[in-house]
């Protein structure tokens, strides 16, 4: 693996999270309206102006809905090697795919969204980005869906796949909608997890599991 | 990874042997770079069908499996499938042709599989580059692995825990179990690599269950001394798993036997067939008596090794 594949994945100054080693898969958990869905897109598209590539799993909102959140967040992706995998648009009534969005009929379609995480992870590296991160938002949409078992496979099994590729990944999931054990069990998963919240307007994050980083609650 | 097994699944045809072949090569020349090609030998086994594989996954015991998706007799989902059923840990790569707007997934939408695109430069790399990294670390397990997994693994193996001295101590631990708690049913397990096995149980006769199904894989993770289910069905983690009905296994404890070293090797736990609670009394109980069974399982280990240092000292005097 080369020098420049083993860099750490940095994030925005303004961001109180530490740079990560490649092969490191985050959960990020925090309720709506709380700033952890911006946060968890923003942890992916911080590499939007570093040539690296991006892939996301959208299971909530149209993949373009994403792309233009993204576009706001870092100032266009279409600069970068990047794919969607969109499970709401087919339902929406679109059937058409093209080289950036594949569309999955439904949250529900674990196989074909792996199917399509997996054939664009590969595109994107194909295309010449060594390092590639990857966000899927959210858990908590999948988890209404599949049996908790059949969700634990499926991020073991893409959280397996980013850690062998040396990318970065980022998983959100809601708190308020799941119980905590659901929560502890799928941060197994992960090498480490980022709680969010907001108390009046005042939005923090904590980490844990990176040995390098503070645990403690800090603004952002 | 040690000598594992791989299913290869496609149907008969030209492409079929030169595919393989070149799979074959890669993994060889791996092993070769690794410098440990004896210890490294991969074994591969083919299959040509749904019913084919089917019947090989019944009868042998399979890290991963690579099949194409379409098969004379249906496609490589059902394959998956299958693979969840027979050996819910293996691995599975869908390794096709069919480009992947193709794939029927709608019909198949729980089950997961990697996927690699067949014909594109490279592509026997970067399958063999799953295949590799989802056998070593387990990758498609519907549970977490504790971090120390191959230690643990290790451990458990050094221990002679089929010696027949070792059985009625252990039971009588789990009777001991039972009666304090007033429960029906408590056991000593033992957590495998891919199954729970039952050291000695209370008034019951279990059979191994596979590790997803059992709670102990997750209690083993714990950081908690003793783990508390007080009602299985109101978990999420484990309302829908029928096995536990079959147990008739509806409220839970369990304590980890963890060695010297801090390895979790199995557990000490009781069952109830009804919801139910446990005080902080009952946990520092249980927590003690999986403690006595660790100790008892380390005795009995200390005694085998000298019995078997005095017998190799006396076989050495004699000759």
């Amino acid at each position: 693996m080369s020098q420049r594949a083993r860099r750490k994945y940095r994030f925005g100054d303004d961001l109180p999270i530490d740079g990560v080693d490649p092969g490191t898969n985050l959960l990020v958990a925090g309720p709506a309206m709380s700033g952890a869905r911006r946060l968890a897109i923003r942890l992916v598209t911080d590499g939007n102006d570093r040539d690296e590539g991006m892939v996301f799993v959208t299971t909530n909102k149209s993949g373009e809905r994403l792309l233009s959140q993204c576009d706001e967040l870092c100032g266009g992706v279409n600069g970068s090697q990047y794919g969607v995998v969109d499970c709401v648009s087919r339902q929406q009534g679109r059937d058409q795919s093209d080289d950036h969005v594949a569309l999955v009929s439904s949250p529900s379609d674990l196989t074909g969204i792996g199917i399509e995480f997996s054939g664009l992870y590969r595109d994107v590296h194909a295309n010449g980005c060594e390092r590639v991160r990857a966000g899927l938002y959210s858990l908590s949409t999948l988890l209404m869906y599949a049996e908790f078992r059949t969700i634990s496979r499926f991020v073991h099994t893409i959280g397996g796949r980013i850690d062998a590729a040396d990318g970065l990944g980022v998983f959100l999931i809601d708190p308020t909608t799941q119980d905590e054990r659901v929560i502890s069990t799928i941060a197994q998963f992960c090498d480490a997890r980022v709680d969010v919240r907001d108390d009046d307007g005042a939005r923090e994050l904590r980490v844990r599991g990176l040995d390098s980083q503070s645990r403690e609650w800090n603004a952002f | 990874m040690s000598n594992p097994s791989v299913l290869y699944v496609d149907r008969e045809r030209p492409s079929r042997a030169a595919a393989l072949e070149r799979v074959r090569e890669h993994a060889r020349s791996g092993e070769r770079a690794g410098g440990e090609e004896h210890a490294r030998d991969v074994t591969f086994l083919t299959a040509e069908s749904v019913a084919d594989a089917t019947e090989t996954l019944a009868d042998c015991d399979v890290d991963c499996v690579v099949t194409e998706y379409d098969l004379p007799d249906g496609n490589g989902l059902e394959v998956a499938e299958r693979v969840r059923d027979l050996q819910p840990d293996a691995g599975c790569v869908l390794y096709t042709e069919t480009d992947r707007t193709e794939i029927e997934t709608d019909e198949a939408g729980g089950t997961v599989a990697e996927f690699v695109p067949k014909g594109f430069p490279d592509d026997v790399e970067e399958l063999w580059r799953v295949v590799e990294f989802t056998v070593e670390s387990a990758a498609q397990t519907a549970y977490p692995l504790p971090q120390d997994e191959a230690e643990r693994l290790d451990a458990l193996e050094a221990y002679e825990l089929d010696s027949e001295t070792l059985q009625p101590d252990v039971q009588r631990i789990t009777d001991i179990a039972a009666q304090h708690f007033d429960a029906p049913q408590a056991s000593v397990n033992l957590i495998k690599e891919h199954s729970q096995q039952f050291l000695a149980c209370h008034s019951t006769d279990w059979t191994p269950t596979s590790r997803e199904d059992s709670i102990c894989t997750y209690t083993i993770l714990d950081e908690d001394e003793v783990t508390v289910i007080g009602d299985v069905k109101a978990d999420p983690r484990f309302e829908d798993n029928e096995s536990l009905d079959e147990l008739g296994i509806r409220s839970y404890a369990g304590a980890n036997l963890t060695t010297d070293e801090g390895l979790s090797i199995g557990t000490l736990c009781v069952y109830d067939d009804e919801p139910r609670t446990f005080s902080a009394d009952h946990r520092e109980f249980l927590s003690t008596l999986a403690d006595v069974a660790m100790s008892v399982i380390d005795l009995r280990h200390e005694v085998s090794e000298l019995e078997e240092a005095t017998a190799l000292a006396q076989g050495g005097d004699r000759s």
